[in-house]
């Protein structure tokens, strides 16, 4: 941690986000003595977080004219004085309209700069850099696909399976598998349909598909003039659907020296694209034990914490000063690893039901543990009512260990003596999860969850 | 740039309506506390980063703007769901009511009374000034308060054979909101031309 030296460039600053990531961002707001400003919608104008604090109503609960609208939160930031502006996660955390239309406002936007947001936004420009910077690609076409006959002959050369993905895609839309040469023509087509549908851009690209990897990612942060240091890896392969539901650091899986090698020119890359602020690079550790690039995200991750909670780092107050125009304070030399974090996402849903969204009043909350080795991130509390609007996430779990038994352990008994009456959650799969030898002997990858039959 | 208006949502609150904001933004009224306004009628726009869109009066809302956002202020920033202004919908008669008027026992004192009975204002709304204060000069034809009758606004207007053309206020007997009943003084007065 940095300790409290003030930010010399904000005062005021407007958090465009909702739920737990909000109250994350001012909780670092408060240690920092800046003041913050929460654009909220409708549906969340008496939400707990919001208590004793200043905030504004967007507009009514559906995001596209609040969370989602660009022009209201600028406008929104400018009225009440703001001159600087998270956008969190998800929404317009990666919209490089969105950072321009800040910065145009007189507003500092807490990201990359959005001409580098824009090109990571779109895949294979960002695929070119990271190879140029020494990073291993999924083996696949060569920038975008011209045709479904190009495809054909990207695919006999890398070999089925292969994934057809799209190039301004996200969140698992407009990708479809191609098992065989037949299927393939249909595969392109679909695929084509969804990302026209999905994302106005209907262009592919190919990669050979990888069964049965992990996902582990990289946390970086670079300052504005050219310094950028990694904090360490992330596995984060307990996943349904492609949605995270555990985290962890470190990846054990890795062997030594792919980590020092990807992690190294990890760094190198981002410094190339001239990213600045805190930024994740997505692998899939293939088979063979190596890490393929997958993608980078130009935002706070969802699970920041298991970093924290393993190098003492806010990452919130670095994008902060990061933005502000401070140099980063720290060399990769001291940037120190302890131990082991482990994170769980509780969601308000319900596992033995098929993950059946579980909207509705949480009648009592507690979040249980007061073990100094764990941390709890959320915004509810008793009486909340976890609204029907938006994305499920209830709270975050964290727990450190000086190994990973240890975290896990700890991680386990946190998540017994939570409550969270009225609402059903994925505590239970969590435990079980945490309990499986498959988890505990880090077996298994991102197909299925471990030691959860769904 | 040319945009659509927005049709304003509406907030029942008893005989008020209150018509609410679309958008967090700037307001921009067009209209003012006292004026009538009816369905189809643009009370102003809202600014959202410089993008003026015209906010629209909506079918079924009439009367007369009892409150606005921010008093007087031209540009106001309001947040999503605020009342921009309060419209009552109790009528409004745009005829005066028959005044009345009578001289006092103490002779030289004039008194403007009630011509019905009913609840009486001194100003048109509560955050603006009062019609008349002590002190001023009232002249026939001249609004000096309103008299809520059955959820009918009556101007009281000061006039009458009894009264003269000129007068000086001397006290404002009751307050905002009191009950007065047929022939109770409002205004005491000082015919005596200075």
């Amino acid at each position: 941690m940095l300790g409290c030296a003030p930010v010399k460039r904000f005062r005021r600053l407007f958090i465009a986000n909702r739920g737990e990531v909000a109250a994350r961002i001012a909780k670092t707001c408060d240690i920092l003595s800046i003041t913050p400003v929460f654009g909220v919608s409708e549906a969340d104008r008496a939400a707990p977080y919001l208590r004793g604090r200043e905030s504004v109503v967007l507009g009514p609960s559906r995001s596209s004219e609040s969370y989602l609208a660009a022009d209201r939160i600028v406008q929104a930031a400018v009225q009440t004085q703001c001159t600087a502006m998270h956008p969190g996660w998800g929404f317009l955390a990666e919209n490089p309209l969105f950072a321009s239309l800040c910065e145009a406002h007189g507003v500092t936007f807490i990201g990359p700069p959005p001409a580098v947001m824009q090109e990571l936004g779109r895949k294979t420009p960002a695929k070119a850099a990271m190879a140029a910077a020494g990073l291993k690609l999924i083996p696949g076409s060569d920038g975008v696909l011209r045709d479904v006959a190009q495809a054909g002959e990207v695919a006999a050369a890398t070999g089925f399976p292969v994934l057809l993905k799209a190039e301004s895609g996200g969140g698992g839309r407009g990708m479809r598998v191609a098992r065989e040469a037949k299927s393939l023509k249909e595969a392109y087509a679909s695929a084509q349909a969804e990302s026209q549908a999905a994302f106005g851009d209907g262009r592919l690209y190919l990669e050979k598909l990888i069964e049965g990897g992990r996902h582990i990612e990289i946390q970086l942060l670079a300052d504005k003039y050219g310094n950028v240091v990694h904090l360490g890896e992330r596995d984060c392969s307990v996943q349904r659907k492609h949605q995270k539901l555990i985290e962890e650091s470190p990846a054990l899986v890795l062997t030594d020296a792919e980590r020092a090698h990807t992690l190294a020119a990890a760094v190198r890359a981002t410094q190339a694209i001239g990213y600045v602020g805190a930024g994740t690079m997505e692998f899939l550790l293939d088979q063979g034990g190596e890490l393929r690039f997958m993608e980078m995200n130009a935002r706070l991750q969802v699970e920041h914490p298991v970093t924290e909670m393993r190098t003492g780092i806010d990452l919130v107050e670095a994008q902060i000063r990061v933005a502000a125009g401070e140099r980063l304070w720290l060399s990769q030399d001291d940037v120190e690893f302890r131990g082991h974090a482990v994170e769980c996402r509780i969601n308000a849903e319900d596992p033995t039901n098929g993950f059946a969204p579980s909207p509705g009043v949480i009648e009592k909350w507690e979040a249980g543990s007061d073990d100094k080795s764990v941390r709890v991130d959320t915004h509810v509390e008793s009486g909340y009512e976890v609204p029907p609007h938006y994305d499920s996430l209830v709270c975050k779990v964290i727990a450190w260990g000086e190994d990973r038994d240890a975290a896990c352990d700890r991680l386990a008994e946190a998540l017994r003596t939570m409550r969270c009456d009225g609402i059903s959650t994925t505590i239970p799969m969590h435990l079980a999860v945490l309990s499986s030898k498959e988890f505990r002997e880090n077996r298994y990858d991102t197909r299925a969850v471990p030691g959860w039959e769904s | 740039m040319s945009h659509h208006g927005y049709i304003l949502r509406v907030r029942a609150v008893g005989d008020t309506r209150e018509l609410l904001a679309p958008s967090v933004g700037i307001f921009t009224p067009s209209v003012a506390q006292g004026e009538i306004v009816s369905a189809g009628q643009s009370i102003g726009a809202i600014e959202v980063l410089g993008v003026r869109r015209a906010l629209v009066v909506p079918d079924g809302v009439a009367g007369r703007v009892a409150q606005r956002i921010g008093g007087t202020r031209t540009r106001v920033p309001v947040q999503y769901g605020d009342a921009l202004i309060a419209v009552s919908t109790a009528s409004v008669t745009d005829t005066s009511t028959p005044t009345a008027a009578r001289a006092t026992e103490a002779g030289t004192s004039l008194s403007f009374v009630a011509p019905m009975s009913g609840r009486f204002y001194g100003r048109p709304s509560p955050s603006e000034p009062a019609f008349v204060s002590v002190g001023d000069r009232v002249t026939h034809g001249q609004t000096v308060g309103l008299l809520e009758v059955m959820k009918t606004f009556n101007r009281l207007v000061y006039q009458g054979d009894e009264l003269p053309t000129h007068a000086t206020v001397e006290r404002i007997l009751p307050k905002d909101g009191d009950d007065v009943v047929r022939g109770d003084p409002i205004l005491l007065l000082d015919s005596a031309e200075s």
